[in-house]
């Protein structure tokens, strides 16, 4: 059997021979794995609460888009969604605020310079 | 209850266009202005809190600043969610008026708005003078607030349908306070209703169309007031005019005055142009819609949408529905045939123009200032029927528009008076007399 070469062992193969302290790779390894998933599952959860975001607010501007309403909104100015008491529990938009009659509310949005639909959370 | 609003308008920031508007508009209504000048002094009209509710126009404007130059508490919606005029309203709004109006308004908005000028103020004194137009204040109040009609002592409704509804009222016994039609003023019905839609019907049409109005053929549906005004406007249009009836007389005037009279249903097929004016329900039918020619355009000039069948139109048609632009709605039918409805079929010169000139609305509005001072002053001299403004009255509405149109007036002499048995300062006609 071939004999081992001394210096490539990971311990020191003389009495007289300083200590030898081999790196902790695997416990680097693991640090470091450990470190990128949680910067993958931090930017995952950033993704996907930014998609709910879009998703949310994408569903909200469709919401009032569709709504009923007979007149130019104005960007910039706040409308209120509700709900009629009708049988096709249509949606209309309104300048008249929730605390101003007894509707079903929905929702107040701001009419952004984008023409989206931005809601205020009450 | 709920909590007190001091206005409710789309854009407060138009109130500077609004008011130079107004003020454009105080040019052109002598009889209002006169009004001011008279009585802005001794202000009749101190104490009374006149809730209105009439198309929120610039013309309105002036209406409501003479009810407070002559001393009244005003607060105002308006009788149809397409007529306000944003900057109007917001103009009123701005100079501390309660007003509760804006252009494209729900029916749900529409009884909010009339709802809240029912109470003045922080303190929400409740109303005591009604100025109408339609009768939906007048119903809400007398309906649904029926323990504030003590404190009413009048009301003055504005147009025909209103009135109607008023004579309904008292015979069933349920109109509870005097009331004053306007509407039947002859400075009002025979100037407003004809004049006014002279002008304002075809305007109408070309800004919602921009169609050749020359040769075409329009049907005009009623031959009233407002139906001969619309049919005279076509007419100076050069369109070729043709009128449906139910009244012999009426349709009489039209055939004499040069119209075909015939059915709606022989007149439909051919037609570019189809108005109503009948203050009638059911006018435009299914049977109609499915008769007309590719691209005819459906409009109504009269006070309600219900001329015209809308709810089957919607019905069987809404998911065809594509706006054009705003009040200007295409359906297109089954057999592939496209119907443009305009305003929908609501008030036409509203929706797609701005109303009438404020010359002709002047007198209608000269005719309610004095129903409103008559009735406040005067509340003792009035049980709750519904009454004329006395033929005095009327004629002064007409005299304080004279000047404005460089008219000159003869005078009777004393032989003259003497002769037709008449006081020289008149009144000029009997009450029967139907100018």
């Amino acid at each position: 059997m071939k004999e081992k070469k001394k210096n490539l062992l990971k311990y020191a193969g003389e009495i007289s021979s300083p200590v030898i302290k081999q790196d902790d790779i695997k416990k680097w390894e693991s640090d470091a794995v450990k470190s990128v998933n949680d910067h993958f599952a931090q930017r995952f959860n950033e993704i996907k609460n930014e998609y709910s975001k879009l998703i949310d607010e994408f569903k909200w501007n469709d919401l009032v888009y569709k709504s009923n309403y007979s007149f130019k909104p104005i960007q910039g100015k706040t409308y209120h969604l509700y709900q009629k008491d009708d049988e096709k529990k249509s949606l209309f938009l309104s300048i008249i605020g929730p605390d101003e009659w007894d509707m079903l509310y929905i929702g107040s949005f701001n009419l952004m310079s984008n023409n989206k639909w931005e809601k205020i959370n009450e | 209850m709920s909590k007190y609003i001091k206005y409710k308008v789309k854009d407060i920031q138009l109130a500077e266009w609004g008011r130079r508007e107004i003020q454009l508009a105080e040019a052109e209504m002598p009889g209002l202005m006169s009004l001011r000048k008279e009585f802005g002094v001794s202000k009749p009209l101190k104490g009374a809190r006149i809730a209105g509710c009439l198309h929120m126009t610039i013309q309105t404007a002036v209406l409501i600043e003479t009810l407070i130059e002559l001393g009244a508490d005003v607060t105002w919606s308006s009788c149809n969610i397409f007529s306000t005029q944003d900057h109007a309203a917001a103009a009123i709004a701005a100079s501390g008026i309660s007003v509760y109006a804006w252009k494209g308004m729900n029916e749900e908005e529409f009884d909010w708005c009339i709802e809240q000028t029912l109470f003045f103020g922080e303190d929400k004194k409740p109303l005591n003078m009604i100025l109408d137009d339609g009768g939906d204040l007048t119903n809400m109040v007398l309906d649904r607030y029926p323990d504030l009609v003590n404190d009413i002592k009048g009301l003055s409704e504005e147009t025909t349908t209103g009135v109607h509804r008023l004579y309904e009222r008292v015979k069933n016994g349920t109109l509870p306070i005097p009331a004053i039609n306007v509407n039947d003023s002859v400075t009002k019905s025979k100037f407003d209703n004809k004049y006014g839609c002279k002008e304002s019907a075809v305007d109408a049409i070309r800004r919602a169309t921009d169609v050749m109005l020359a040769g075409k053929r329009v049907v005009v549906a009623g031959y009233g007031d407002v139906g001969k005004g619309t049919a005279a406007s076509f007419s100076g249009a050069g369109s070729i005019v043709s009128v449906t009836e139910i009244d012999p007389i009426c349709a009489l005037q039209a055939s004499m005055d040069g119209y075909e009279v015939k059915k709606m249903s022989s007149l439909i097929p051919d037609s570019d142009i189809i108005i109503t004016t009948t203050g009638n329900r059911d006018i435009i039918t299914k049977e109609n819609f499915l008769s007309m020619k590719d691209k005819a355009i459906v409009c109504n000039i009269g006070h309600f949408d219900n001329e015209i069948d809308m709810t089957w139109l919607n019905e069987n048609y809404g998911h065809t529905k594509e706006e054009i632009k705003p009040q200007v709605d295409k359906y297109t039918l089954e057999n592939g045939v496209d119907i443009i409805v305009l305003a929908e079929g609501r008030l036409v010169n509203l929706g797609c123009a701005t109303g009438h000139p404020s010359f002709v609305m002047s007198n209608s509005f000269t005719n309610q200032t004095l129903a409103q001072i008559e009735l406040w002053t005067n509340s003792d001299n009035y049980s709750n029927e519904v009454y004329m403004l006395p033929k005095k009255l009327d004629e002064k509405v007409a005299m304080l528009h004279l000047d404005a149109l460089g008219v000159e007036l003869e005078t009777l002499n004393k032989t003259q008076s003497k002769y037709l048995g008449l006081k020289i300062e008149g009144p000029f006609k009997p009450e029967h007399y139907r100018y």
